[in-house]
């Protein structure tokens, strides 16, 4: 799998930021065997024109993801061939919105555009890494006691001459490529691969954007599964909630489970608070209607 | 051989340290900083304590002959100060200027029952009453004593000597403090601020010992008491402190060049010499003597605490660690008949084989020397636990620069070296300079399993200190743990760690700019075409 670095991950931030930003990106290409290639189109540029003057500003130890990160990229053996002329078409309006000026002070579409194809045409899969910004790849909202980020961006399209339309997963986390669904979906929602007896069941065609993600649910904004249950993030500071509130909106399935809402652990919760999807803590009043059936995807 | 612990040293007026500053020490610390800091002065503090210690006349107070050395007393003090003039009215006394203050704190284990034996039918409760020290009234067989001692020192008419010292035992709340004032080579005694007339006192070097004349006083006397409760609390963690000091080793960051023909000593030595000199002299004695060390740590998938205690002659386990450093050239004792004899590696000798063999092997040898039952021990392997149930007793180490003139690899190496020395009864001080060895470290404790035995020992038992001095040639220290993740859990020491990595990226950056500008834009056909509008939606997932 070949990975190509978002600039975004290299504009000014603060040193705790870019570091968390930068180690999610050296984990996911850990455990996924991601290769970052220095294509030509892309690499030197963004070295030059955004990660130098980055880590000129960094402290020591968020300039040592930085190092890190370059490091993975010298290790890469992967000979993909340059792009001829005509090689292929990429639309316009994802990499308009991750790449443009607008989002990176400077024209960077048809570089990436570029980088992106000419990584499809070395024939391995290519995933986007990216750094989720506000307004330009993720949209918050925040209602009731609630927060859901949205992410506006998660799929870039290109199409390589004798190959065909592909897909390019844009990625902001390791889990992304776990449960791929999470690139669109909040990846600490609880799946069936952790064993969750109240498992998140992403819609059946997720990645597609006319396929309804969130809405507003009990004033909420809440993440939709297949079953049309509402997940909402209580805006518990420091994330220190562990959970999401699930609102069972199918008649069958609130008999099933028994309650109408229901707590459930969110992935990446200490262990402490309890298995990813099982459930959180039930109020003592509701205690006796609950039946403990979960649900399947 | 001294159960006791060296816990922190302070020092004021010293050197580079103009305000009183205290470091902690753990089993394994590690001091870092610039050239010219101040690193070495904290070493120094406790070196300048034993040279004293090692004069063969029990007057001199602070000797400045040796391997801390200075013209007097005034050298060693913050900003070098002029003798001081005389207050009006004291001009006949000798002219007198303050000198340093050093602090030592440490701990020991002391028989009390059988210290208790020697007062010869002491009353308890009255040696508690007046001495403020409550425990004595029903006193334990053993008990863990944390001691510290303050040498005010002066400078008296050109002779280094003490002001005053103080000693203090006990927790905050129940502190029992006695100041000895110095007046020209003796001094008179404050139990708790109160005046102890009848209590003599002698100086061994700085370790203040007292007297008193029982028949003056009556059985019940406070002094008697505090003198009794000084034989029980304060003349046992004082004799520790003098075997700690005294058996303290020091290697310094020089080597002498060796012969290539060595005499035999006579005796065994009973150190590697500063400068490593008596190494080739010990190892020759002491080939065949057993030594005890524990394995280092190895980094092979899941990183596990050493526990293996090899028992091995002197010459065989200095192969063993030269290995574990990734050292290839195995160390052997060649006699010349009736002349002396060689140290050869493989098949050259010392003289001949690279100089930073000659650096360690003297540090390897310290190592090993450094182990509390050695020559006397098991002569069988043995569980750490064990070794340290045997032991009971610790040997402190003084290094400086251990890394000079070693390759990256055995530097980094050697702190898997200092950490089995470290969980082995050895408390080492280390001065570097070497990222290698720090990264190493930090290296170890990340790889660590989280919440494993090995993990929890490294941050626990490992300290860094960072010293520091600012524009007006004040020394400051920050003390730093490591974390679980490798990190350092309150300062990066200055300009210290990231200097390779930071020279990588300078190169790396420098290497783009310097490469070929890409090919001048030439009118072609783009390779690629972008296309506006809705992007089509696929049916299969990405």
């Amino acid at each position: 799998m070949i990975g190509l670095l978002d600039p975004a991950l290299f504009l000014p931030r603060s040193d705790p930021e870019v570091e968390r930003d930068l180690d999610l990106v050296i984990r996911a290409c850990r455990e996924h065997a991601i290769q970052l290639v220095p294509l030509d189109e892309y690499w030197r540029d963004l070295w030059t024109d955004f990660a130098q003057p980055l880590e000129r500003q960094l402290g020591p130890s968020a300039r040592r993801a930085v190092q890190q990160l370059r490091k993975l990229a010298e290790a890469s053996t992967l000979y993909a061939p340059a792009l001829s002329s005509g090689a292929g078409k990429a639309w316009w309006a994802g990499f308009s919105q991750l790449f443009g000026p607008q989002a990176l002070g400077a024209p960077w579409e048809e570089k990436m555009a570029c980088a992106t194809l000419r990584a499809v045409i070395a024939d391995r899969e290519v995933v986007m890494l990216t750094r989720r910004v506000p307004g330009r790849n993720l949209a918050a909202h925040a209602a009731s006691g609630s927060t859901l980020d949205e992410t506006t961006r998660w799929i870039l399209h290109v199409q390589p001459k004798g190959i065909g339309h592909r897909q390019i997963l844009c990625i902001h986390h390791p889990r992304n490529l776990r449960e791929r669904w999470t690139a669109r979906f909040d990846w600490r929602l609880p799946s069936s691969s952790d064993g969750a007896r109240y498992p998140f069941c992403p819609p059946a065609c997720w990645w597609k954007g006319a396929t309804p993600a969130h809405r507003t649910i009990e004033s909420k904004p809440a993440w939709l599964d297949t079953h049309g249950n509402g997940w909402a993030r209580p805006n518990i500071a420091q994330g220190a909630g562990y959970h999401w509130d699930v609102f069972i909106q199918s008649p069958a399935l609130r008999q099933a489970v028994g309650l109408q809402q229901i707590n459930v652990v969110e992935f990446g919760a200490p262990r402490s608070e309890g298995k990813p999807g099982q459930l959180h803590h039930v109020p003592d009043a509701k205690l006796g209607k609950l039946t403990g059936t979960g649900w399947r995807c | 051989m001294s159960n006791a612990k060296l816990l922190a040293v302070s020092v004021e007026r010293f050197k580079s340290f103009e305000h009183n500053t205290r470091v902690e020490f753990a089993p394994l610390t590690i001091i870092l900083g610039r050239n010219n800091s101040g690193k070495s002065t904290l070493i120094q503090s406790l070196l300048l304590l034993k040279q004293t210690l090692r004069d063969v006349n029990p007057g001199v107070m602070l000797r400045l002959d040796g391997t801390v050395d200075a013209f007097n007393l005034r050298e060693l003090t913050f900003g070098w100060p002029p003798t001081d003039a005389p207050r009006p009215g004291f001009e006949d006394y000798p002219p007198r200027t303050r000198g340093p203050t050093i602090t030592v704190e440490w701990e020991c284990e002391v028989d009390v029952k059988s210290a208790i034996g020697q007062l010869r039918g002491a009353d308890l409760d009255n040696l508690a009453r007046y001495s403020g020290i409550t425990w004595l009234a029903s006193p334990p067989g053993h008990n863990v004593l944390r001691t510290a001692m303050t040498i005010k020192t002066a400078d008296i008419a050109g002779t280094a000597s003490i002001a005053s010292i103080t000693l203090t035992t006990g927790e905050r709340e129940r502190r029992t403090t006695i100041e000895i004032v110095v007046d020209d080579g003796s001094g008179s005694l404050l139990w708790n601020d109160e005046y102890a007339g009848d209590i003599d006192v002698e100086f061994d070097h700085f370790i203040p010992r007292l007297h008193i004349d029982r028949s003056k006083l009556g059985k019940r006397d406070r002094q008697r008491a505090w003198y009794n409760a000084y034989l029980v609390v304060f003349a046992p963690p004082l004799q520790s402190l003098k075997e700690l000091l005294t058996e303290m080793h020091y290697l310094g960051s020089t080597r002498q060049p060796p012969p290539s023909l060595f005499k035999a000593a006579t005796t065994a030595p009973n150190e590697v010499g500063v400068s490593g000199e008596l190494a080739a002299q010990l190892l020759h004695r002491r080939q065949r003597d057993v030594v005890h060390f524990l394995q280092p740590p190895i980094i092979s998938g899941q990183l596990d605490p050493p526990d293996r205690v090899f028992a091995r002659p002197f010459v065989q386990a200095v192969n063993m660690v030269m290995e574990s450093l990734s050292v290839q050239a195995p160390v052997r004792v060649e006699d010349v008949q009736e002349v002396g004899f060689r140290l050869m590696f493989g098949n050259a000798s010392l003289t001949h084989v690279g100089r930073g063999l000659g650096y360690l092997l003297p540090l390897i040898e310290l190592g090993l020397f450094a182990d509390p039952q050695k020559f006397t021990g098991p002569a069988q392997d043995t569980s750490l636990a064990e070794y340290q149930k045997a032991c009971r007793s610790f040997t402190h180490i003084a290094l400086e620069e251990p890394e000079a003139h070693l390759h990256p690899k055995v530097a980094s190496r050697l702190a898997h070296w200092l950490v089995s020395l470290a969980m082995s009864n050895r408390r080492l001080l280390v001065e570097t300079h070497s990222d290698h060895l720090v990264r190493r470290l930090r290296g170890l404790v990340a790889r660590a399993g989280r919440g494993s035995e090995l993990e929890a020992w490294l941050l626990t038992n490992v300290v860094v200190l960072s010293v520091e001095q600012d524009e007006a040639g004040r020394s400051t220290v920050t003390t730093s743990r490591l974390t679980a993740e490798g990190g350092f859990g309150e300062v990066w020491p200055a300009d210290f760690m990231d200097e390779a990595t930071d020279e990588e990226s300078a190169i790396y950056y420098a290497k783009l700019d310097k490469a070929e500008s890409p090919e001048p834009p030439v009118r072609r056909v783009d390779p690629i075409e972008m296309i506006g509008g809705e992007e089509p939606e696929s049916e299969e997932a990405p």
